[in-house]
C-alpha cells in the first residue's frame, strides 16, 4: 500500500532509521528521531492537505444537500476542524505546502455527498482518518508526525459520530483486533491526477 | 503607684553604644567567613553529623525508549480491563455497560498487539496494569464511585474519562517513537480508543455532538444569543432562613462526541464522588494526567 502512494523517496528514509536502533547497544534504546519536517515529509503533507482540502469543499456540497438537519450544527463545525486541519499543514509546510483541494477526490465522492450526505460523509472521515495514519507510516520528522497524528483520531470520532446517526453500533465501528486495519486509507491515485 | 523612669529612645545610641555594635558585627563577619570554603560561595566541604548516616540513594538514570513507551502503553490497557472490570462488580457501568464490557475485549487484543510491536523491536513485554496509574487514578477512582449518589453515571463517565485517557496516551508517544511504524501502530490503537470515546460520549450525553461555543464560532449567524434579564442589583436584606445553606455540588463535566479539530493530550476531568459527603468521598474534579516519567514502565521493571 505504501508503494502505491507513490512515496519511494519517503520510504528510503526508513532502513536509515532502523539501522540506527538496531546498532543501538541495549534492544529498546531509542535514536532521536528528525524534527523538522524531511523533504520527504512536505511530499507526505502535500497529500494530506489536498485530502483535507477536499474534506471541505465535499461538506459545504453536503450542508446544502441537508437543509434543516439536526445533524448541521454538527457539520458546520466539522468542515471547520477540516479547514483548521489543512491550515496547520499549511503553517508546518511552509512556502512548500501548495494549498490545493484534491481535485479528483472531490469528483469521485461528488455524487455520493449529494444523495446520501451523511452516510457519505461517515465513511469519508472513516478513509480520511486512516488515510492519515497510514502516512504516519512514512513521515520522519515529529513535528509533522505529531501534527497528522493529531488529525486522525478527531476524524475517527466524527465517523463514529456520522455512522452511528445512520445506526451503526460500536460492534459496527470497533474492530475486533483493536486496530484500525487501514483497509480505507486513501492512496495517491485516489487523491492525485496521474 | 510608681512609675518607671522612661528613657528616651535617642539617649540609647550613644557613640559608646555604636561602637559596640560595630566591634560585634565585626566579629560576627569573622565568624561566617570562617564557615566558608576557599571557592567563593562554597560551603564546608564534609557535613559535620554524628553516628553513621547511610549513604545517599542515587536516582537511576534512564534513557526513555521505544520500549519503555511501549511497556507503558500495554500496562494501561489492562488497567482498563481492570477499571471495566471492577465497576462492572459495583454495578456502575450504567449505560456503558454493554459497550464497556465488549471494550474490554478490545483492550485485551490492543495490549497483545502493544506486545507484539514490543517483541520485533527486541523488548520484552509487559503484560500487567501499570501500578502507577493504579495507585493514583484507578484505586482514588474507583473509591469515589463506590461512595458516589449517582453510581452509575459516575462510573460510565469514569469508563469514557479512561478511554480518552487511552486516547490521548497513543497520540501522546507519536512525537516520542523513534520509528515511524511504531508511530503508526500508536495511533492504529489510538483512533480505535477515540471512537470508543465517541461512542460512550453519546451513550451518557446523546446531545452533546460538538459545544456550543463551537457551533457559535463556526456559524455565528445560525445560533441564537439569550440575554438573562437579571434586573439591578439589590441592596434588600435577604429572607432569613433557618436553614444550612447548601453547600454548591460540582456538576459532571461535560464531555462531547467531537470535542475538537484535533486530538486532546490535555488532562481528562471528570468528576466523581458523593454530592452530600463532606469527608474524603466528597464530589471532587479530578484531572487524569497521561503517563510521565514517574508513570513510565523501565525497560527492566517486572510486573
Amino acid at each position: 500500500m505504501l508503494q502505491a502512494l507513490g512515496l519511494g523517496s519517503a520510504i528510503a528514509v526508513l532502513p536509515a532509521a532502523t539501522q540506527r536502533v538496531v546498532a543501538q547497544p541495549e534492544p529498546t534504546t531509542t535514536a532521536a528521531p528528525p524534527k523538522q519536517p524531511t523533504n520527504a515529509d512536505f511530499e507526505v503533507l502535500a497529500l494530506a492537505q489536498a485530502a483535507e482540502l477536499a474534506a471541505v469543499e465535499l461538506y459545504t456540497s453536503a450542508i446544502s444537500a441537508l437543509g434543516g438537519d439536526p445533524l448541521l450544527p454538527a457539520l458546520i463545525v466539522f468542515r471547520e476542524h477540516h479547514e483548521a486541519a489543512a491550515e496547520s499543514i499549511s503553517g508546518i509546510g511552509g512556502r512548500k505546502a501548495p494549498n490545493v483541494a484534491s481535485t479528483k477526490l472531490i469528483e469521485t465522492v461528488g455524487d455520493a455527498i449529494t444523495s446520501d450526505p451523511v452516510a457519505t460523509l461517515a465513511s469519508l472521515e472513516h478513509s480520511l482518518s486512516a488515510t492519515h495514519i497510514s502516512l504516519l507510516g512514512v513521515i520522519a520528522g515529529t513535528d509533522a508526525a505529531a501534527l497528522i497524528a493529531s488529525i486522525a483520531p478527531a476524524e475517527a470520532r466524527k465517523a463514529a459520530v456520522l455512522a452511528a446517526a445512520g445506526g451503526a453500533t460500536l460492534g459496527d465501528l470497533i474492530p475486533a483486533s483493536g486496530i484500525d486495519d487501514l483497509a480505507a486509507a486513501l492512496v495517491s491515485e485516489d487523491l492525485i491526477e496521474a | 503607684m510608681t512609675t518607671t523612669p522612661q528613657t528616651p529612645v535617642a539617649a540609647s545610641f550613644d557613640r559608646r553604644g555604636f561602637l559596640r555594635i560595630g566591634g560585634l558585627s565585626a566579629a560576627s563577619f569573622a565568624v561566617l567567613a570562617a564557615c566558608g570554603g576557599e571557592a567563593p560561595g562554597a560551603g564546608p566541604e564534609v557535613i559535620p553529623q554524628s553516628g553513621t548516616a547511610p549513604p545517599l540513594a542515587e536516582a537511576p538514570t534512564v534513557t526513555v525508549s521505544d520500549g519503555m513507551l511501549l511497556r507503558t502503553a500495554t500496562s494501561l490497557h489492562y488497567n482498563g480491563i481492570d477499571l471495566i472490570s471492577a465497576l462492572d462488580k459495583l454495578g456502575a457501568l450504567g449505560v456503558a455497560k454493554s459497550a464497556a464490557s465488549a471494550y474490554a475485549e478490545v483492550l485485551k487484543a490492543q495490549a497483545d498487539v502493544l506486545s507484539a510491536a514490543l517483541s520485533e523491536i527486541g523488548g520484552t513485554p509487559f503484560e500487567a496494569s501499570n501500578p502507577v496509574v493504579d495507585r493514583k487514578i484507578v484505586q482514588p477512582a474507583l473509591a469515589l464511585v463506590e461512595a458516589s449518589d449517582s453510581k452509575e453515571d459516575d462510573g460510565a463517565r469514569l469508563v469514557h474519562a479512561f478511554v480518552s485517557l487511552a486516547a490521548a496516551v497513543h497520540l501522546a508517544l507519536v512525537p516520542h517513537l523513534s520509528l515511524p511504524e511504531l508511530r503508526q501502530t500508536s495511533m492504529q490503537i489510538g483512533t480505535v480508543h477515540a471512537t470508543a470515546s465517541a461512542l460512550l460520549a453519546a451513550a451518557i450525553s446523546p446531545d452533546n455532538v460538538v459545544s456550543e461555543t463551537a457551533v457559535a464560532a463556526a456559524a455565528p449567524s445560525a445560533t441564537t444569543t439569550t440575554v438573562a434579564d437579571v434586573g439591578l442589583p439589590t441592596t434588600a436584606a435577604a429572607a432569613a432562613s433557618d436553614e444550612e445553606p447548601a453547600l454548591p455540588v460540582l456538576a459532571p463535566v461535560e464531555i462531547y462526541q467531537v470535542p475538537g479539530a484535533f486530538g486532546a493530550l490535555s488532562p481528562v476531568q471528570i468528576v466523581l464522588g458523593n454530592s452530600t459527603a463532606t469527608d474524603a468521598a466528597k464530589r471532587v474534579q479530578l484531572g487524569l494526567d497521561t503517563p510521565s516519567l514517574n508513570s513510565y514502565i523501565l525497560d527492566d521493571q517486572t510486573a
